[in-house]
């Protein structure tokens, strides 16, 4: 079992389209000449009946098979949207154990069991279900998942190419260190995700019933992490992912009267959470003379490592003046890595920790009855008294920055989670046309939290010139406190977070003609958010907590369904909200919801439907005024935001025969979103900042401690409007040979504003496209070959970057000189316009070709 | 602990107000027992024929009744399930008529939603106790817009199709979301639609599910989000997910509404945001992404800023 770590091994690299199809050849002969064999064998020899436990029957099926893929472009891209690669593969098994009508006291009545995808494919699932009527029903399930991401674009850092550190010295070097960009995405995740569900139910007829479930969902595996104000700048971080949950449930209902149930359940759920962080491999760029390998940080840096991170008193004969220096001296090795002067900053281990446990206990009392004559109702009372604790926050580096050779924290936090929410409904048939119902739900979840940390605890060198390296083998010192960047700072600080709802939806249903339902709602919501501490009075003006922001709804809801005839189904509704505050300002003030659903079966085999869906939001509302009136906050223009969410989709189904069948899908949404935001224009003789020509100067605003004169308010927007068709055909020319053919393709055809002029559309502009075929040949009773063929292609282009660019900051007294991106002035400079669509990185276009090759066998 | 045994305390005194378990099965309302007639049962009504008398003209229908939960039941525990009669009524007029259909008490195809969703809430109230509520009976979809008594493709419910076909064939603008490149593994059957949605009605908006604790339903997967954080990112818990996330599917990468960080984040911290609105922090405008030191956006137990 130790070797078979390969079987699971996420292929990063991109097999050579030879080898996929010497696989694919394989694997295809392989099976041919099982099925021309077993089927050769089986017209002389009866199929073999497993023996099924007497008083049962039993069937089973196995498909054994494998894939062969071939890809090429962007193997990190296919990998985040596809990671089917080439082996063998248990595609899938069922397992059918009934027990035979006649049967008398038999374990099961019937035990079912399903699995697919075992082998290495990234999606795996299997059930196992048993029940024996009137005394138990067990159901479980298994879920795995592998989440591949590394779509580099999301956090791109945009790190010009070509950019280097000198080898030897500045002034004469003799060769260079590439300043890398990041390529591959620093949110990069390879983890995976197991859950298991346990079910199982004793007595379900009986007038009590118990219930036991358990579920356990494990998340583990490497992913990358940023890591801010870590030593001399930030480092690129390799977290271990591994947090999971283990829940436990015991439920008890009682059926007292005919139509009435009353349950009790107690929940309890335990978290852990054991994720901890190192420094990444790829940020090991240098070594110290004694082979120690350093990472230089400042991995999103625009601008490469240099002597300001040197202690240049330090560097003895390395530094002569700020022109003439050695940060790195050659290789001692072919291929090796180059050496760092001792006295420059570096960082040689790191390791955060913060091992977290959280146990939510839960309470519920639920009740439901129909007992009295036309009324149904059901409500509920839940309890959650959570705890999370973190007893041992731990983070620690070695390495230099300045005379700081090495820096821990330490800390602790608790915090709790209380709950009482409680739901009622009823609905009441007033008369055969007329129903009235009611819902109120109310919550209050309140969340005191305690944490503390140190301001750090440094080691140091001796600050004299020669001493501020990280080969100084005199003793450390304690050095000054040192916090993290915005962090506690050796203070305990409490905090707290809580919020209250009270919704009520009120409903007239009428139901006067058979073939229409319409209704009406009136929703009513009150939605009390509370941050900080104190937090009983109205946030003050100014602050970010230390109060409270109520908000109120209103809205209605009207629905009408018309069955015009049998076959022909039409529903629509129209939703109507306000709110008189928001907590966000992307949250609505207004909102518009119009849907219509159609469904119409002309024939018993033809399905048509369509549907039409469109929410509008708004929110253009000054919450602070008071805050500007009062001088605590500089007006900045109105936040105007909007959005909205519209689609058509129209959908057939024809089944006419068994021979034949047609699947046919078409959707066109569009999404859009639009605020006025301000952005820094951070442009550079060499680096052109995006601008707008009318845009006026923003209020300063922080960029890492430095004020900045910004552009704008910009009117930043994305609109993704998006086609999506499939088509599906099915045709079985003789009962042996089923065939399938299909096609899906999803292309965007988005904009967006770009903030950055080297910033580019990715995925907004993108076609996903996977056309399939497929045939299955029942070559003998049991035995059935299959074959399939996919088509995975992903391409992203359109134009990217912003119109309009500028090389100087603006101020509100000089605002930015701006031209079009594409113009004469910034030839040889980087844009959107003048990079490739794909950005700085790689491409991320891929097409890959994947032929699946299996065996049915039923027994 | 204590809490605990409290409910162990409690369940063993529930259980103690019956300590003689009466199986009653589904049936017709009012019965003690079921409506099924099977052989060596004897009728429980005297307008009942049995199901084995329909069977006589309705064989097709009778050959699935050894796989269908409802008429299984009966089968293998004595008529203690639910077949025929249990839903369609009394055959005996149907039957004295010479099998005219329109002496049959519950005709399916001729009833409307609402008097559909009656019949079967007759029996299945008590698991979905919402369902009247619900945005679905509303419009009008019946519980046999989904299930087939007779005819289903899955087993274990009795549904028409398998997820995700079976909701979108009315869901037709949510199909192609799960086809988007970065999406819920719907498609590839890790996830299912009910994981997230209950159709039979909920509290809660769009069906939507929640956790035990009141949190939104996304937390229950995705464990390491669901605090409570001593530092809570106020808007993930006040506006929810979906503040950020288009949780079906999105042309954006981890799923996010937009498709830059930056982008999302300044929506609520630009300075058009701090001086138009509660203050909520004037933002930065670095154009390295947010997130690439608020790795902990979602909430920290060390950092008020998150970047811990």
């Amino acid at each position: 079992m130790t070797k078979t770590r390969w079987f699971f091994r996420l292929q990063q690299e991109r097999p050579s389209i030879r080898a996929a199809w010497r696989i694919a050849g394989g694997v295809g002969l392989t099976v041919l000449l099982m099925a021309t064999g077993m089927a050769s064998a089986q017209t002389t020899t009866p199929v073999d009946q497993p023996t099924a436990p007497k008083g049962y029957s039993l069937h089973e099926t196995i498909d054994l098979g494998g894939h062969a893929a071939s890809i090429a472009g962007s193997g990190a891209m296919y990998n985040t949207v596809v990671n089917m690669h080439s082996g063998p593969r248990v595609l899938g098994e069922t397992f059918l154990l009934r027990a035979l009508p006649d049967a008398k006291h038999t374990l099961v009545d019937s035990l079912t069991a399903y699995s697919n995808g075992f082998g290495g494919d990234p999606s795996n699932f299997a059930t196992l279900n048993f029940y024996k009527g009137k005394y138990y029903e067990f159901s479980g399930t298994f879920r795995r998942f592998r989440q591949y991401f590394d779509y580099d674009l999301l956090a791109n850092p945009n790190i010009p190419s070509g950019l280097s550190m000198p080898i030897g010295p500045s002034d004469s070097p003799t060769g260079s260190l590439a300043w890398p960009q990041v390529r591959q995405s620093p949110f990069m995740y390879n983890t995976v995700r197991r859950i298991t569900d346990t079910n199982l139910t004793l007595l379900p007829l009986s007038k009590v019933t118990y219930r036991l479930e358990y579920t356990q969902n494990v998340q583990e595996g490497p992913s990358l992490s940023p890591g801010g104000f870590l030593g001399n700048s930030d480092a690129l971080l390799r977290e271990y992912q591994r947090n999971s949950t283990d829940d436990f449930v015991g439920g008890i209902d009682w059926k007292p009267v005919p139509k009435t149930k009353l349950t009790f359940e107690e929940i309890v759920d335990h978290y852990k959470g054991d994720s901890y962080f190192t420094l990444a491999p790829s940020s090991f760029l240098a070594q110290e003379a004694d082979g120690t390998p350093v990472a230089l940080g400042g991995w999103d840096s625009m601008t490469p490592y240099g002597i300001n991170a040197c202690n240049t008193n330090s560097m003895g004969s390395g530094y002569t003046s700020s022109s003439s220096y050695t940060i790195f001296s050659p290789a001692q090795t072919p291929g090796g890595k180059p050496v760092i002067n001792p006295a420059c900053a570096v960082l040689t281990s790191y390791l955060r920790s913060q091992p977290t446990r959280i146990l939510y206990p839960t309470e519920i009392f639920r009740f439901q009855s129909s007992s009295i004559k036309n009324i149904m109702m059901n409500g509920d009372v839940r309890y959650t008294n959570a705890n999370m604790n973190l007893p041992n926050y731990y983070e620690n580096y070695q390495g230099l920055n300045g005379t700081i050779r090495s820096l821990t924290y330490t800390g602790n936090a608790s915090a709790k989670r209380k709950v009482i929410a409680i739901d009622y409904g009823i609905a009441w048939d007033a008369s055969n046309a007329w129903q009235l119902s009611d819902q109120i739900t109310f919550s209050n979840s309140q969340q005191p939290g305690t944490a503390f940390a140190t301001a750090g605890i440094a080691a140091n060198t001796p600050a004299t010139a020669g001493s501020e390296t990280i080969t100084y083998s005199g003793p450390l010192t304690p050095g000054t406190s040192n916090p993290i960047h915005g962090a506690l700072g050796g203070a305990t600080a409490p905090n707290f977070f809580g919020q209250k709802f009270v919704t009520n939806n009120a409903t007239a249903t009428w139901n006067g003609l058979s073939r229409a339902t319409l209704s009406l709602t009136y929703r009513y919501r009150t939605h009390i958010i509370a941050l900080g501490i104190p937090h009983s009075d109205p946030l003050p003006v100014g602050s970010q907590d230390g109060g409270t922001v109520t908000i109120h709804q209103n809205g209605g809801v009207f629905n009408a369904s018309v069955r015009p005839t049998a076959q022909w189904n039409l529903d629509g509704s129209v939703e109507v909200l306000y709110a008189d505050n928001t907590y966000t300002p992307v949250e609505p003030r207004q909102e518009q919801h119009y849907r219509v659903h159609a469904l119409y079966r002309p024939k018993p085999w033809v399905t048509v439907s369509g549907v039409f869906n469109d929410r509008e939001r708004h929110n253009n509302t000054n919450n602070n005024q008071a805050a500007v009136a009062a001088g605590d906050a500089v007006y900045a223009g109105p936040i105007d935001h909007v959005d909205h969410s519209r689609a058509v989709a129209f959908g057939a189904v024809l089944t006419p025969n068994q021979h034949y069948s047609l699947d046919l899908n078409y959707t066109y949404s569009d999404v859009y979103t639009a605020t006025n935001i301000c952005y820094n224009a951070a442009a550079s003789n060499t680096l052109p900042g995006a601008a707008t020509p009318s845009g006026t100067a923003c209020p300063g605003a922080s960029v890492r401690g430095a004020k900045y004169y910004e552009f704008g308010p910009a009117r930043d927007f994305m609109d993704a409007p998006t086609q999506y068709g499939s088509v599906v055909l099915f045709y079985a020319p003789v009962n042996s040979v089923q065939t399938g053919f299909g096609y899906t393709i999803t292309s965007v055809a988005g904009s967006r504003f770009f903030n950055d002029a080297r910033d580019v559309n990715g995925s907004l502009v993108s076609t996903y496209q996977s056309p399939y075929a497929n045939v299955a040949w029942t070559v003998h009773k049991a035995w059935t070959w299959k074959a399939q063929y996919n088509f995975y292609g992903y391409g992203e282009g359109g134009p990217s970057g912003p119109s309009y660019c500028s090389t100087s900051n603006p101020t509100p007294t000089s605002p930015a000189p701006v031209a079009p991106c594409n113009s004469a002035s910034f030839a040889g400079l980087q844009t959107g316009w003048s990079i490739s669509p794909a950005g700085e990185t790689a491409p991320r276009n891929f097409h890959a070709d994947v032929v699946t090759l299996g065996m049915h066998y039923e027994f | 602990m204590k809490r605990l045994l409290l409910a162990v305390a409690l369940i063993t005194l529930v259980s103690a107000f019956y300590t003689s378990i009466n199986v009653n099965a589904a049936g017709e309302p009012g019965q003690s027992h079921s409506a099924l007639q099977q052989k060596n049962t004897p009728a429980q009504s005297a307008n009942y024929v049995g199901s084995e008398t329909c069977l006589t003209c309705h064989a097709d229908i009778g050959k699935n009744f050894p796989q269908n939960p409802h008429s299984r039941l009966a089968l293998m525990h004595d008529g203690k399930g639910v077949t025929c009669e249990s839903c369609h009524g009394s055959g005996q007029a149907h039957v004295k008529s010479g099998g005219d259909p329109t002496k049959i008490l519950y005709r399916f195809t001729q009833m409307s939603p609402n008097q559909i969703d009656a019949r079967c809430l007759t029996c299945h109230a008590g698991a979905h106790p919402n369902f009247e509520r619900s945005p679905h009976a509303k419009a009008g979809v019946s519980c046999l817009s989904c299930h087939s008594v007779h005819e289903a493709k899955v087993e274990n419910k009795l549904l028409k199709q398998p997820q995700p076909q079976l909701c979108e064939s009315c869901h037709a603008d949510v199909k192609g979301q799960f086809d988007m490149p970065f999406h819920h593994p719907v498609n590839e059957g890790v996830v299912k639609c009910s994981d997230c949605h209950d159709v039979h009605g909920t509290f809660s908006a769009n069906n939507l599910r929640t956790t035990a604790d009141q949190n939104a339903i996304c937390t229950k997967c995705h464990t390491d989000v669901r605090g409570p954080f001593v530092f809570e990112h106020p808007a993930v818990k006040a506006v929810g997910c979906l503040g950020c996330h288009s949780p079906h599917g999105s042309q954006n990468a981890r799923m996010l509404n937009v498709p830059s960080v930056n982008m999302l984040c300044n929506q609520c911290h630009s300075p058009v945001a701090q001086g138009t609105f509660h203050s909520m922090g004037e933002g930065s405008s670095a154009q390295q992404p947010c997130t690439s030191c608020h790795t902990m956006i979602h909430g920290s137990n060390l950092h008020p800023a998150f970047i811990r």
